[in-house]
């Protein structure tokens, strides 16, 4: 049966994500994310026991112990690829992992014979590795998020759309995840700004115009007879659409978080998934920088 | 001084298999560009040349950093976008480089090898 494959399956990644936890965390993420990719891959092309609890298992004892696969993440490279490349023209400042020694992460054995001295140096300088697809979001991927977010608030609507188009040029995203930038929410963050505007407004008119706070309002400005009797009567909860005040701010405040919240959400999601943000993305901004 | 043991025949064969494992993935790029699960895939199939499908993935990780293979991401229609990897131009020097060495060093060997009988010193 199909359920029980996929909870095989979530186990050995379970046990993948605990192990890798001693991997730097955008190793450990692309890590994680390589190997869900390969058993999604190997389930989708097997025989018709697609979920199949011991095909399941065939493929996962194929990959071998997620423990295993960890160590040979964090071990020194073999031989010949041991040495990291040659540092000459290597902006380190650029790329933090070449600062990162390739061994030596807490926790994890090393299974050996790495040997420093003999590396590249024989092959000459290398150019600086052009990674348009690497561990991090791509300059393509940051762009667009950035245009979905706030390109509508600086060119209204326009920006947003060329944010749409870069997602869809993207490679990076399924379409299940550009439909979900596109739709959540249009317009990004433009939506709440416009919001709170309008907000700032209500509650400017109201106030001038429902001045009557006494029980008699002969001089109210209100127009229409109802408007009128009410606020003789002294009621001075209404505002002039006739919602209660209290429902109505309450209203704009969950329509605004959820207008914040939605494209910050998705825009996380989005940076997420094109390989970026870190689980805490406060720890290492350098991080969302484009490679 | 070092001393041969019974038994570390199969040590050393898995080291060497270790040291030259990262060619064989520089080679197999070096036509065609193929994604990841393509690679383990491959590499898997050859009797012996893998242990654990996995490991492999950290050693595609490890030549893309050392600016060895170049990658692109391309959208897959049935699951998540694929990463293809193919050679960097350092790739293909790198790999030039050990194709003659390995030449030379199995020739070599296997002369040793045949000659071991007739003429013991």
């Amino acid at each position: 049966m199909r359920a029980d494959g996929d909870q095989i399956v979530a186990d050995y990644l379970s046990r993948l994500r605990d192990a890798a936890s001693v991997l730097p965390a955008d190793r450990g993420n692309e890590l994680i994310e390589e190997i869900t990719a390969h058993i999604a891959e190997a389930r989708a092309e097997g025989p018709t026991a697609i979920g199949d609890a011991s095909a399941v298992r065939n493929i996962l004892e194929r990959l071998g112990d997620p423990a295993d696969i960890v160590r040979t993440a964090a071990e020194p490279p073999f031989g010949a690829f041991s040495a990291g490349p040659p540092a000459s023209g290597f902006p380190e400042s650029r790329h933090p992992e070449s600062r990162m020694p390739e061994s030596g992460y807490p926790g994890v054995g090393r299974a050996g014979g790495g040997h420093a001295e003999s590396g590249y140096a024989g092959t000459g300088p290398l150019a600086w590795p052009n990674e348009p697809g690497g561990g991090r979001a791509g300059a393509l991927e940051i762009t667009a998020v950035i245009f979905l977010l706030i390109g509508g608030v600086v060119i209204p609507f326009v920006g947003w759309v060329v944010g749409v188009i870069l997602l869809w040029y993207s490679p990076r995203w399924r379409r299940s995840e550009k439909l979900l930038g596109t739709l959540v929410w249009p317009g990004g963050l433009l939506a709440p700004v416009l919001l709170m505007l309008g907000a700032g407004v209500a509650t400017v008119i109201p106030s001038s115009g429902t001045s009557c706070s006494g029980g008699y309002t002969e001089t109210g400005m209100t127009s229409t007879g109802r408007h009128f009797l009410r606020h003789v009567a002294g009621s001075c909860s209404t505002t002039g659409g006739g919602l209660p005040t209290w429902l109505a701010i309450s209203l704009t405040m969950i329509l605004l978080i959820a207008a914040i919240a939605g494209p910050i959400f998705t825009a996380i999601r989005l940076l997420r998934r094109a390989g970026s943000a870190p689980a805490e993305p406060a720890a290492d901004p350098a991080a969302l920088l484009p490679v | 001084m070092w001393r041969m043991i019974a038994g570390d025949a199969g040590n050393l064969v898995g080291q060497i298999r270790r040291g030259v494992l990262p060619y064989c993935v520089l080679a197999m790029v070096g036509e065609k560009e193929r994604y990841g699960f393509e690679l383990v895939h491959a590499l898997g199939s050859i009797d012996g040349m893998v242990t654990g499908e996995g490991t492999i993935y950290p050693l595609l990780a490890r030549l893309r950093r050392q600016g060895l293979m170049e990658t692109t991401w391309r959208e897959s229609a049935t699951g998540p976008p694929r990463r293809y990897y193919r050679l960097a131009p350092a790739g293909r020097e790198a790999l030039a480089e050990f194709t003659g060495s390995w030449q030379r060093l199995r020739d070599s060997v296997d002369d040793l090898l045949a000659s071991s009988g007739e003429d013991p010193f």
